[in-house]
């Protein structure tokens, strides 16, 4: 499986569309990351457990777009985007979609 | 009176270690960045669609970074009173500021390992994941940045 966030992959051939693919996740923090973060946060950089965390979960979010590709039969998924956005306090929904498609050489 | 005075002198020391920790903490990751962005230079980033016409593309994959980052306690406090009045809020600036640069460095060293050349139509994220602890603190942002990473060649 080919992924890409542009309109065309090189040296291929799009042969053709088969729709958009999607996947998402929402995941809330857990209470030991929140510990660590919360003293983290009081000192100020980079909070490195809400780093793997959304790493985790936007993994998870681009499988299950993969997934949904595969069963559409394609080879590819092009034009991807990420989204997140809060849906309460303490999780984030991360969403990733892009356009499945069949290629040629 | 000379409670109030203590209980000054307590708060002020407070954020003093606060600004102090912060302060340091932010040096040393500019002049990371500064060095790391240097090593890069090499490398095509473009957040346009196409790549630059003299390059053809031989593979391309998708590749991303991401960092969570927070403002410490002086940076909320002095961003809490600037709200206040308006205007430039300098002291966040500078943690997005560095939250981008470092996202999209991990970016291009990453694909820069998996063997490319170019990384074209660059997209920066930016989103608030809630505030930590006891839901005081002002802001814990994520910036991702995602592009799609070519081996190229040059085309004469």
């Amino acid at each position: 499986m080919i992924l890409t966030n542009t309109e065309e992959i090189p040296g291929y051939r799009i042969s053709k569309y088969l729709g958009l693919v999607q996947g998402n996740t929402i995941r809330a923090k857990n209470i030991g990351r929140d510990l660590m973060a919360g003293l983290k946060n009081l000192v100020g950089g980079e909070i490195k457990g809400y780093t793997e965390l959304m790493k985790e979960a936007r993994t998870e979010a681009t499988a299950r777009m993969i997934e949904q590709a595969e069963t559409l039969g394609a080879d590819a998924i092009i034009n991807i985007r990420f989204a997140t956005s809060s849906v309460m306090q303490g999780a984030s929904e991360l969403f990733a979609y892009g356009t499945a498609v069949k290629i040629s050489k | 009176m000379s409670e109030l005075i203590v209980i000054l002198i307590y708060l002020s020391s407070f954020i003093f270690f606060f600004y102090a920790i912060g302060k340091i903490i932010e040096i040393r990751h500019l002049k990371n960045l500064e060095s790391r962005e240097k090593a890069l230079s090499g490398m095509v980033l473009t957040n346009t669609k196409k790549l630059p016409g003299d390059l053809i593309g031989e593979k391309a994959w998708l590749c991303q970074g991401s960092v969570v980052i927070g403002a410490d306690h002086f940076k909320r406090l002095a961003a809490g009173l600037r709200n206040i009045v308006g205007g430039r809020m300098k002291s966040i600036e500078s943690v997005l500021d560095r939250a981008r640069r470092e996202a999209v460095l991990r970016m291009a060293e990453q694909a820069k390992l998996d063997g490319a050349s170019a990384l074209i139509n660059i997209r920066l994220e930016t989103s608030t994941i809630g505030t930590a602890g006891n839901g005081n603190g002002l802001m814990i942002a994520e910036v991702l940045a995602y592009g799609t990473a070519f081996r190229a060649r040059a085309k004469f």
